[in-house]
């Protein structure tokens, strides 16, 4: 009986590196910012690993290197070395377009300072997406009425980003990054601009994206409510993930969170 | 997933929406680059128009002086032309300045007589009735003559047999040309330019051209200015923008040819405007400073058209020259650097 060409290259093959439910995974990241003579060692060998749909908090000090981990593992630039894998894709490996296509289906970003475009229209803001991903304008258009009226603010498409609350605008944000139904959203201290109250809407709203759609979240935070709402916590301290626990193990009445 | 498809690749018509709508949606911002260039263009027409009515108007000047010194030395032989009788004759095309000295001699004499059988006449008839026969000339009070004395030599000979005693004014004779033992009584009425005079108006000539040429240099480095700055400003202020476009999956591609696509609507739009307000504005200028006669009389208007349309075209080649390179900076941009600017 011959064997087939599958079960034949299986055998010569090394296995999968990564059990298939990692989303997201990062080995060694180094970063290395060069301004003139000076250097700056924003990750030092960073690894770490997201789970399908899971809610993710990255806790760390400032200058630890949060945001510049956020843009390795979202795709929005380089590692100096190191290896990031979405959905077991090596996005080396991927070319500008390839990229694009990552960035504007699999990832929604979500940024403390919201970033939207002050010109447009929620509206218009959560449909840029989904032109740039081809869709058709009509249908776009009722998506990302849904998408609006999700985060809660189905009466306000036509208002600019400017005419809203920082709570409002972030929420505008996060129907933006859920346009094209992401498998991830990366969210880059998305309640340090908004007061306590606002920010725990943020956290349950995240939550219920979480829970309703499976998304995987991955956070940066310093905020507490955040950080026990999360699934797992991840400690980054000069560059390097120095420590990963449960929420349900920490103690949040010690020192270091006060 | 095993495999990342590309980001497909939006159609050119999907990217001019996005623009459209991008240019629609921030009118206030896209007026103020757009008056950039059209500030530009508007200069250059405006500059390129005023030289164009200042050399029509010389033009028209001169040909004014030429009819009037004419009719001058007219009307010093002969006293006033009103009520008088005149006999025209033409050995070769009237030149603009001869046409217009017909009509004023029409609107000023009570008579006009021309001869008959004059070859010049076919294309440009002159004024005045046509007198059947060359004797009916006689009756008149001078005889006006187009035309050199060896291109009208037949009927100067008909003049001599006939013993016509009275002014013959030649309008392309100089005093010089005449003798004192001409048997018939002419009245030169071209003036000859001496040499100097001649070299000197070459001269002027070429300066002026230098001149033109050196100014409209000028305006054309303000305008390259002008709409690099507008195209420049309007791309780097908005890295951000950019930076968070990429960030939502916009390609490369895409982003570059929005802001083609923007400076092509942005360069053809304020060309256009441009151009007209530049002309419009030069027009009115030099009508209250010549007046509106002088200025219609030798405005030619095709030229202008021509002048126009070059304009336009300078004006959107330059947006979308001025528009490639912050194009190509923007697209090629890495997203998270394009994020972190603050401009
Ligand atoms: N584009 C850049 N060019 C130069 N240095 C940079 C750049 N981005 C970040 N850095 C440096 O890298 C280090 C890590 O920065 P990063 O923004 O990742 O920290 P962070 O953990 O997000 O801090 P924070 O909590 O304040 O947001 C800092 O020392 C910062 O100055
Ligand atoms: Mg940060």
């Amino acid at each position: 009986m011959a064997i087939t060409n599958d079960k034949l290259r299986s055998l010569f093959e090394p296995p999968a590196q990564a059990p298939p439910d990692h989303v997201i995974r990062a080995v060694g990241l180094t970063k290395v910012y060069r301004m003139g003579t000076e250097e700056t060692h924003a990750l030092r060998g960073a690894s770490m690993q997201a789970l399908r749909g899971e809610y993710l908090s990255i806790m760390g000090p400032s200058g630890s290197g949060k945001s510049t981990l956020f843009n390795l593992i979202g795709a929005l630039q380089k590692p100096t070395s190191g290896k990031v894998y979405i959905d077991q894709v090596d996005i080396a490996q991927l070319d500008t377009e390839e990229l694009a296509w990552l960035r504007c289906r699999k990832i929604g970003y979500i940024f403390q300072t919201f970033n939207l475009i002050q010109v447009m229209t929620c509206l218009e803001n959560v449909m840029l997406p989904m032109a740039y991903a081809g869709r058709e304008a009509e249908e776009a258009r009722e998506s990302a009425i849904r998408k609006l009226e999700l985060v809660g603010l189905g009466h306000r498409v036509l208002h600019k980003p400017a005419e809203l609350s920082g709570g409002q605008q972030q929420r505008v944000a996060i129907a933006r990054a859920m346009a094209n139904d992401p498998a991830i959203i990366l969210a880059d201290e998305p309640t340090a601009n908004l007061d306590q109250k606002t920010g725990e809407e943020m956290i349950e709203l995240l939550a219920y994206l979480k829970q309703t759609f499976a998304v995987t979240i991955i956070s940066a935070t310093h905020d507490l409510k955040m950080l026990q709402r999360s699934d797992r916590i991840l400690w980054i301290e000069d560059g390097r993930i120095v420590k990963a626990a449960r929420p349900d193990d920490i103690d949040f009445q010690s020192s270091e969170f006060h | 997933m095993s495999r990342v498809p590309e980001q497909i690749d939006l159609p050119l018509r999907v990217a001019a929406t996005i623009v459209v709508q991008g240019l629609r949606i921030r009118l206030g911002r896209s007026l103020v680059t757009i008056s950039g260039v059209l500030l530009g263009i508007a200069m250059l027409t405006a500059t390129a128009t005023g030289y164009l009515v200042k050399d029509g108007v010389r033009e028209e000047d001169q040909i004014r002086g030429d009819v009037r010194r004419m009719t001058n030395f007219l009307t010093s032989e002969l006293g006033t032309l009103e009520g008088k009788s005149l006999a025209l004759f033409a050995g070769d095309e009237p030149t603009e300045a001869e046409t217009r000295l017909l009509a004023e001699l029409a609107r000023q004499t009570q008579r006009l007589l021309t001869a008959p059988d004059q070859p010049a006449l076919e294309s440009k008839p002159l004024p005045g009735e046509r007198v059947p026969k060359a004797a009916g000339l006689l009756e008149a009070d001078a005889c006006v003559v187009i035309g050199s004395r060896a291109e009208t030599a037949a009927f100067l000979s008909q003049l001599q047999e006939a013993h016509y005693g009275r002014p013959v004014a030649m309008t392309r004779l100089t005093s010089e040309e005449t003798t004192p033992d001409d048997t018939l009584y002419f009245l030169p009425l071209s003036t000859e330019l001496s040499e100097q005079e001649l070299a000197a108006q070459a001269a002027e000539k070429r300066t002026a051209r230098y001149r033109v040429g050196w100014v409209l240099g000028i305006a054309l480095l303000v305008t390259l200015m002008g709409i690099t700055n507008a195209m420049l400003m309007s791309v780097t202020e908005r890295f951000r923008e950019i930076g968070t476009m990429k960030c939502l999956g916009a390609t490369s591609r895409l982003v570059r040819r929005i802001f083609l696509i923007e400076s092509l609507i942005v360069g053809v739009s304020g060309a256009l405007a441009g151009a007209l307000l530049g002309a419009l504005f030069s027009l009115a200028f030099y009508c209250i400073v010549y007046g509106p006669a002088l200025l219609v009389g030798s405005l030619d208007l095709g030229v202008l058209a021509l002048w126009l349309l070059a304009a336009v075209l300078a004006g959107v080649f330059l947006t979308i020259i001025c528009a490639i390179y912050p194009a190509s900076v923007a697209s090629s941009m890495v997203p998270a650097t394009a994020l972190r600017s603050n401009v």
